[in-house]
């Protein structure tokens, strides 16, 4: 039993750390526009792609024989978060802004607009390919070293830390900085956050590139622990990173980071016994149960509405 | 009557028109390829039509009707091969094949019975989803759903790969209707059909409440609309049309594959509703008829280009959203078109049937009994007072906002409730009109407990109310303002507005004629075509109480109705209060601030103070109170 536990416990918690950070984006947006940017999904793919041309610019083969070194893994990070950044300001900018004042489901609409546009653009021969390509390995060894008996992956360990690490990173910016305080505020209410003198539309921009920064981790991460990315990987993680963060409660940043663990857990679990098939189906359902018992997410509130 | 000639027209030309269209087609005058378009666009139009009343009319979003679809498909090709194969196992293929006209007949039953199968699990599972969704305010449905579609294709796909073996189910072909005698006809007749009852829906008094839910779903409910039903009307009936939809194209295509009814496909049905005006049931036929057809045509491109379509697709969605945020028609419908290009004034959804003639009408609705309609006068009155509260208390949780607030109003009075700000009278008002549940204590009406009853209830039960910031249907006309609130009172119901009966007609021209002659006491005759939104302010006030009492209150509660009004209006205000006690004889609990209005009209006052009350009693008692007076302006300072 144990043989079975620890090895998916690792697992999960590990592909928990990702759904948390993207889902950390949702909830940051959701928060401060009270819009599913339904477009996070495919920012996380575009962090991976750009890491995986960043490994080739700095001098990958593109082969799964040739190891990058774990400094050249933390540069391909580094620029894949800064290149998502601006794609996510972008988004915001033209995007979303010029509807701040329309009705909520026209942004909506443009957020399901962006994300076929990005799907789309990156199937394109010239830009990515429609099909699956190898994302580099580090040269760190590729056999599991044994923790206390049990075989553990390295990519497990540092993918694990470095979202423990970022997530951290994400809390104290939005606790202890101006701009967290200005992403709070505008949160609260955006006509009172202007009144104290925060500039809201700043403020928006910084969320959607913080949130965006996140999701380009999360997808370098999963481009190496999975050795292979494609145009369409942020489909199915975008809806179980927005699920898990209904889960934890949308708007409510420990409750994205709950939620993502939560969901990367029993995916693991289940995905590790005999009910693999019920894996999409059972996070789906729990988020349809949750909106049931407890419509504000385990960790969310509901506000009284002002009459 | 004319309007029910022009709807017997209609109705004829649904099930004409496709009929007449398949005779097209089996004469051959159509290409197979032509065929497939217009099937598609009816399928299309459907799918909008049902998608229009969740999002456009009762603005709530759903981003899961794939699901509902799939459910209809495979619900509905079980159906077919489990029983309807063991029915005709006896006949003969080939004349289930013929055109013979009882062969039609017999297939065109059997196509209805297996939409209604898969119709039956597409409703049930629509209100399994939707009636504890729907009960809350804001996005739980679109996420709800968004899981609903998911799972729904899970779990359908585990079956299919459990118990077949394959990804797919397959409709047996001689029962699928995919051979030209139908597909022409069925389509279009249920897309045709869709039109009709949503249409009828929309454009009579009870649908009304689905824009009003839209527009400000707090003051729906203080209006008498039970909105939880109305909402979860719009969604089963758009789930229906869905699951409709989806037996369509599992008959046309003998295949249920659920990789088709995924996330995409529903986002795919919500564009032409969005992009064509979400509030205009014209805009989203006409962008779902228009969107099929290029989509159709871009097929046609050459291969190199295909790689493009999707882009070219989103890119456009995005532009037109940004660009024209409100769709193609916003919310015009084919009627404001028509009487657009006939010069007959620019006003978007607004009512064709408001009398042109003031004086004529005035003579009509005087004569007509739809007086009774707004006069309450006839009402039989309970005995003792008619609204007792005891020791109404609530708290926020450390707050007490409220506490043991002790009030009896007798009928017919004018009373008023002032306090400085904060005090809790809002809060008193929230907890009388249902808004707010008190922590404890007693509300009666007439004898009777209100407690626990929602707004709707209470205001069935005759409690109206305004609000401290104006909450009117903003973009309903002002006549649909006061029309959509006389709807609890209605004896027709939605059956009747569907199928627009005799009665129906003539409940609506009383309803058409008691609203006129409310907003004529209320000046606002030569405004019933604008938008709520676009009145001045005072107006707006003047508007709210209107629609306030068009639901036919015993008790009016104003909440600061002279807020922003200069000393002119005042004035009005406070003349028309008067009035509106013996016209319509209805008891007036007043939340004001202005001391004048409040003296001048009151005749018993109850002051709060940091939820206690303080004083109680005629308007210059109440001046002279030591305590009441420390409460406004602080302890006199001791000489």
């Amino acid at each position: 039993m144990l043989d079975w536990l620890v090895p998916q416990t690792i697992g999960g918690l590990t592909l928990g750390g990702v759904y948390a950070l993207i889902a950390l984006g949702y909830s940051l947006v959701y928060g401060v526009l009270r819009l599913i940017n339904f477009a996070h999904g495919d920012v996380y793919m575009v962090g991976a792609v750009v890491g995986f041309w960043a490994a080739r610019g700095l001098g990958w083969d593109g082969t799964a024989d040739d190891r990058v070194s774990p400094l050249a893994m933390l540069l391909m990070l580094w620029i894949s978060m800064a290149a998502c950044m601006a794609l996510g300001y972008v988004i915001e900018r033209f995007g979303y802004r010029p509807l701040r004042r329309a009705p909520r489901l026209n942004s909506l609409i443009t957020a399901i607009g962006v994300s076929f546009l990005l799907e789309n653009v990156f199937q394109l021969q010239g830009v990515f390919g429609a099909s699956p390509r190898t994302f580099p390995e580090t040269t760190l060894p590729s056999a599991a070293i044994s923790l206390g008996g049990f075989k553990v992956r390295y990519e497990q360990i540092i993918i694990l830390f470095g979202s423990i690490l970022f997530l951290l990173i994400c809390r104290h910016v939005i606790l202890k900085t101006r701009v967290g305080l200005g992403i709070r505020a505008t949160s609260f209410h955006h006509d009172y956050a202007r009144l104290m003198g925060v500039n809201v539309d700043r403020i928006t921009s910084m969320t959607f590139m913080l949130g965006s920064a996140l999701a380009a981790g999360a997808g370098v991460a999963v481009g190496m622990y999975q050795h292979q990315i494609d145009p369409l990987m942020g489909v199915n993680a975008g809806l179980k990173a927005f699920t898990a963060a209904v889960f934890g409660g949308i708007g409510s940043l420990s409750g994205a980071v709950l939620g993502g663990f939560i969901m990367g857990l029993s995916e693991t679990y289940i995905g590790g016994s005999s009910l693999s098939d019920f894996r999409d189906a059972f996070a789906f359902g729990l988020l349809i149960l949750i909106l049931l018992v407890r419509p504000g997410g385990l960790l969310g509130s509901r506000a009284a509405e002002k009459v | 009557m004319k309007q029910r000639a022009t709807n017997l027209a209609i109705l004829l030309a649904a099930f004409g028109v496709p009929l007449l269209g398949q005779a097209m087609a089996d004469r051959g005058e159509w290409s197979f390829y032509t065929q497939g378009i217009l099937y598609k666009i009816a399928l299309n139009i459907t799918l909008a039509v049902g998608l229009s009343l969740i999002i456009g009319f009762a603005g709530q979003f759903s981003l899961g009707q794939a699901g509902f679809m799939s459910l209809g498909a495979f619900f509905s090709a079980q159906f077919t091969g489990r029983y309807v194969m063991s029915w005709v196992s006896g006949m003969d293929p080939a004349w289930l094949d013929s055109g013979e006209f009882t062969a039609v007949l017999l297939r065109t039953g059997l196509l209805v019975a297996s939409m209604s199968a898969g119709m039956l699990v597409a409703v049930v599972a629509a209100i399994i989803i939707g009636l504890p969704t729907l009960r809350l305010r804001g996005d739980y449905l679109a996420i709800a759903t968004l899981g609903f579609g998911e799972i729904t294709y899970n779990l359908l796909l585990i079956y299919l790969q459990q118990y077949k073996f394959d990804t797919a189910c397959y409709i047996p072909s001689e029962l699928a209707f995919m051979s030209r005698t139908v597909n022409i006809a069925s389509s279009w007749t249920v897309a045709l059909l869709a039109i009709l009852v949503a249409r009828n829906l929309v454009s009579s008094t009870c649908g009304r409440a689905l824009p009003a839910i839209r527009e400000d779903e707090i003051a729906a409910g203080a209006v008498g609309i039970r909105t939880t039903r109305y909402k979860l009307l719009a969604f089963v009936v758009g789930s229906m049309l869905a699951s409709w939809a989806g037996t369509l194209e599992a008959h046309q295509t003998a295949t249920v594959n659920p990789g088709s009814y995924r996330f995409d496909r529903s986002i795919e049905m919500i564009v032409p509703v969005v992009l064509g005006g979400s509030g205009s049931l014209t805009g989203s036929v006409l962008a779902a008829g228009i969107f099929t057809y290029l989509l159709e045509k871009l097929r046609d491109l050459p291969s190199g280009m295909q790689q493009y379509r999707t882009i070219v697709y989103a890119a456009v969605l995005v532009l037109i959203m940004v660009l024209r945020p409100q769709g193609l028609l916003g919310r015009w419908e084919l009627g404001d078109l028509l009487r657009r290009l006939r010069g007959n004034g620019p006003s978007a959804g607004k009512s064709r049937a408001i009398p042109q003639s003031p004086a004529k009408d005035d003579g009509r609705a005087a004569a007509s009994p739809s007086h009774a309609i707004v006069a309450a006068g006839s009402r039989a009155r309970g005995a003792g007072d008619l609204l007792a509260c005891e020791e109404l208390t609530i708290r926020f949780g450390g707050l007490t906002a409220v506490s043991c607030f002790n009030m009896r109003l007798g009928d017919g009075e004018i009373v008023g409730l002032i306090g400085p700000n904060g005090a809790g009278k809002t809060t008193c008002f929230n907890m009388i009109t249902g808004v707010y549940q008190p922590t404890s204590g007693k509300i009666a009406l007439g004898g009777m407990s209100v407690l626990g009853c929602n707004t709707a209830r209470i205001n069935h039960r005759g409690i109206a109310r305004t609000f401290q910031n104006i909450r009117l249907f903003a973009e309903l006309s002002v006549l649909d303002n006061v029309r959509v609130a006389m709807h609890a009172h209605l004896r027709t119901g939605i059956p009747a507005a569907v199928l627009r009966t005799a009665k129906f007609y003539r409940e609506e021209g009383e309803v058409l004629a008691a609203s006129m002659r409310l907003l004529d006491i209320f000046g606002l005759r030569s405004v019933v075509e604008e938008d709520a939104g676009s009145l001045p302010y005072g107006a707006q006030r003047r508007l709210e109480i209107a629609r306030a009492l068009a639901t036919r209150p015993r008790l009016l509660c104003l909440d600061e109705p002279a807020a922003g009004m200069n000393p002119v209006e005042k004035q009005d205000l406070m003349n028309l209060i008067r009035r509106l006690r013996t016209e319509f004889d209805v008891t007036i609990l007043l939340i004001e601030h202005d001391m004048k209005v409040v003296m001048g009209v009151c005749e018993r006052i109850l002051v709060l103070d940091h939820g206690e009350t303080i004083a109680t009693g005629k308007p210059e008692e109440i001046r002279d109170n030591p305590k009441v007076i420390e409460a406004y302006l602080g302890e006199p300072m001791k000489v």
